[in-house]
């Protein structure tokens, strides 16, 4: 029996980072779930983690930096940036701006993170618990209700999540030791965190869906949530139109491709259903009739809350 | 001659460049058209490797191989043959193991196996070599230039980690020069930290209240590793230094080509803008975009079949609107593209790569998509 998840429970989750191999469409996707989340009244923060600003261009706003922005009815957006993290890092440590700018001249930063494996990983996860977790530390209300990541694509997603380990393996004392464990202690708890992997009805995108499950829960030890299979083919023709066609021998080359792409959604969806038995998976169709990216992020919302309500006695 | 009519195909490119460096966003099928581009190559006669630094193994599954080790392994005629190809030249392919790298390379440039053996073993770099995301750009670029310095294959074809990565892959060279010349660190190379906390007495102001601020974040132990790590590798860094600006030489060589693979949708195309901009800062040589997924209109009655009932008739109807609304919008965002690059495709590479109608996953695909790639018919 596969596991089925509910909105409300997954709504009561503060983090939900969205990951899954390039191209699938990862960043379209969080933007749906933080319309669903909103929607329902959380407060939600949505959060990019790459260069450029994808979630700013698909709300049609301008695009945040390393302040959260409020731009719409209880959605707002930031854009995590290493070198912000760092320094906002070091002044909790060590309090001085003065200071600060004394030992750490910018130049010099970025090279450092740029160099030191890990650093800017480390610095994202951190400041990711921090806007989760920092008003409930000082026994405040937090200031959003639940976060959700635009994660990097796969390999660098599971870096993210593993690599507070890593810290805590190789520090043995110290502010940063106890950061890295209050980092786990957020993510690897199920009632706080869920990853949502995303893919699409292709080869590698299934088996990479497949290999990161696998390794979030053995690996990187967080809870996994639905599987976004994205993309399906849109079922256009009804099962009686394909069987009026076949007897009345309507075979050109559209119709055949049409069956082709149809089948090998089928065929994928099916391997993905088979190789992650107890997962739910949220099937999500190709959205054709939508141009905008706000809107096809609009359709794609709809789909999955219709899934994620379940049908009411 | 008009400027568009020079514009070369990949055979073309062949015969001027034995370094293909294929660059682009995750999911536009760089990792297959890089392996497809290979093999095809191969049969037409250049020895030719592919080398992958995907940690999702990925090439594995493009080439059909169950397994690929960090080797240099050729693909077996008979596979080869099994798949219909009748390889003019031999086929490598090769996975890029980061960690191991890592590890080849200070045997390599470190003085003696003792102090190898010291770095090898000390805790932080072991915990940093683990971790594949900072590191496997450098990796890449220096099994790159292994491979292409010590071999002696006609063609070297790369697959790069996606884009916003593949930039840190472009600047690595650089980062690491830089890293290493920086003042900060040479203050960690001072040996006086091994001596302990009480030898802070003996640094200067201010590398004594970096010190202390890391020793706060940190502990001082965490700052004797890291001390200890970067002593044992500073043995090292003349060799690494130089070897980065070959590996940089390189890049810039004219044999050397850059290839832009995209996908026409609207969050890869500003990846591959980004880049492609990239790569004209620095100068690097640029070779073509190679556009993957493209929908088409397949032929047939746009209209539907009369004698058919209303609802398969309303339902055909909505078929022939899907393909043909999916094809103007790709159309429409590689149009947008062009537009907003404003490049020449003068000497460079611009090939539209139709969606294809399967899968491809083992090499008797491979093969057909790269006869697709070197065909030179219109689009």
């Amino acid at each position: 029996m596969s596991q089925r998840w509910e909105l409300n429970g997954l709504l009561q989750r503060r983090l939900w980072i969205v990951t899954g191999k390039g191209g699938v469409g990862k960043t379209t996707i969080a933007a749906a779930l933080g319309m669903m989340a909103s929607r329902q009244g959380l407060k939600t923060l949505l959060v990019e983690t790459h260069g450029l600003s994808h979630l700013a261009e698909l709300f049609e706003v301008p695009e945040v930096g390393y302040e959260p922005k409020s731009f719409k009815n209880g959605l707002s957006l930031i854009r995590l940036d290493p070198e912000a993290a760092f320094e906002e890092y070091v002044l909790r440590q060590i309090k001085f701006q003065f200071l600060y700018n004394a030992v750490f001249n910018n130049k010099y930063v970025k090279h450092f993170i740029d160099a030191a494996p890990g650093l800017a990983e480390l610095l994202t996860i951190g400041k990711i618990w921090s806007l989760v977790e920092d008003e409930a530390r000082k026994g405040k209300k937090p200031e959003f209700d639940l976060v959700i990541v635009d994660a990097p694509s796969t390999g660098h997603s599971l870096s993210l999540l593993t690599v507070p380990q890593v810290v805590v393996d190789a520090v043995r004392v110290g502010p940063l030791k106890n950061n890295a464990q209050e980092i786990l202690a957020l993510i690897r708890d199920p009632l706080k965190t869920l990853t949502w992997v995303v893919t699409l009805p292709e080869e590698m995108p299934v088996n990479e869906a497949v290999e990161m499950e696998e390794k979030l829960e053995n690996q990187a030890k967080v809870a996994v949530g639905p599987i976004v299979l994205n993309s399906l083919w849109p079922q256009v023709l009804g099962k009686d139109s394909l069987q009026e066609l076949k007897k009345a021998k309507i075979e050109n080359p559209m119709v055949h491709l049409y069956r082709q792409r149809v089948d090998q959604s089928d065929f994928y969806r099916e391997k993905l259903q088979e190789r992650l038995k107890k997962r739910q998976i949220l099937e999500l169709p190709l959205i054709y009739q939508q141009k905008s990216p706000i809107r096809i992020a609009e359709a794609l919302c709809e789909a999955m809350r219709t899934q994620l309500m379940g049908v009411k006695p | 001659m008009t400027p568009e009519s020079k514009k070369i195909g990949l055979q073309g490119l062949l015969e001027k460049k034995k370094v293909l460096i294929c660059c682009g966003s995750g999911g536009v099928g760089k990792t297959t058209t890089s392996a497809a581009l290979a093999l095809y190559a191969s049969s037409i006669g250049y020895k030719t490797i592919v080398l992958t630094i995907d940690p999702a193994k990925r090439l594995a599954n493009s080439l059909g191989i169950q397994k690929i080790d960090y080797q240099e392994k050729e693909i077996p005629k008979s596979e080869l043959k099994k798949a219909g190809v009748e390889p003019k030249a031999p086929l490598f392919a090769m996975m890029l193991d980061t960690k191991r790298t890592f590890d080849d390379l200070i045997v390599k440039y470190a003085p003696d196996e003792a102090k190898a053996e010291a770095i090898l073993q000390n805790k932080l770099y072991q915990h940093l070599s683990n971790m594949i995301a900072g590191s496997q750009e450098y990796m890449a670029m220096e099994k790159l230039y292994e491979v292409v310095q010590d071999r002696d294959y006609d063609l070297v074809v790369l697959d790069t980690p996606p884009s916003r990565h593949a930039l840190d892959f472009l600047d690595a060279p650089n980062k690491m020069s830089a890293m290493l010349g920086d003042s900060v660190m040479k203050w960690f190379l001072k040996p006086s930290l091994f001596v302990g906390k009480n030898s802070l007495q003996l640094l200067d102001r201010s590398v004594k209240r970096v010190f202390k601020a890391f020793d706060k974040i940190a502990g001082f132990e965490f700052l004797q590793d890291l001390s200890q790590m970067l002593v044992s590798v500073s043995g090292l860094l003349e060799g690494f230094q130089e070897r980065a600006q070959k590996v940089e030489l390189l890049l810039h060589d004219k044999d050397t080509g850059f290839l832009l693979v995209a996908a026409p949708e609207s969050i890869p195309l500003r990846e591959a803008e980004y880049f492609y901009r990239k790569i004209q800062e620095n100068a690097l040589p640029f070779s073509g975009f190679i556009f993957n997924r493209v929908q088409g209109v397949p032929k047939g009655p746009a209209t539907p079949p009369t004698g058919l009932k209303a609802r398969t008739q309303s339902e055909y109807q909505e078929m022939v609107y899907l393909f043909k609304t999916l094809a103007h919008n790709d159309e429409v965002e590689i149009a947008n593209f062009q537009e907003r690059m404003e490049f020449s495709k003068n000497g460079i590479v611009f090939k539209i790569m139709p969606q294809l109608d399967h899968d491809v996953h083992d090499l008797a695909g491979l093969y057909e998509l790269g006869g697709k790639l070197f065909s030179e018919g219109p689009k």
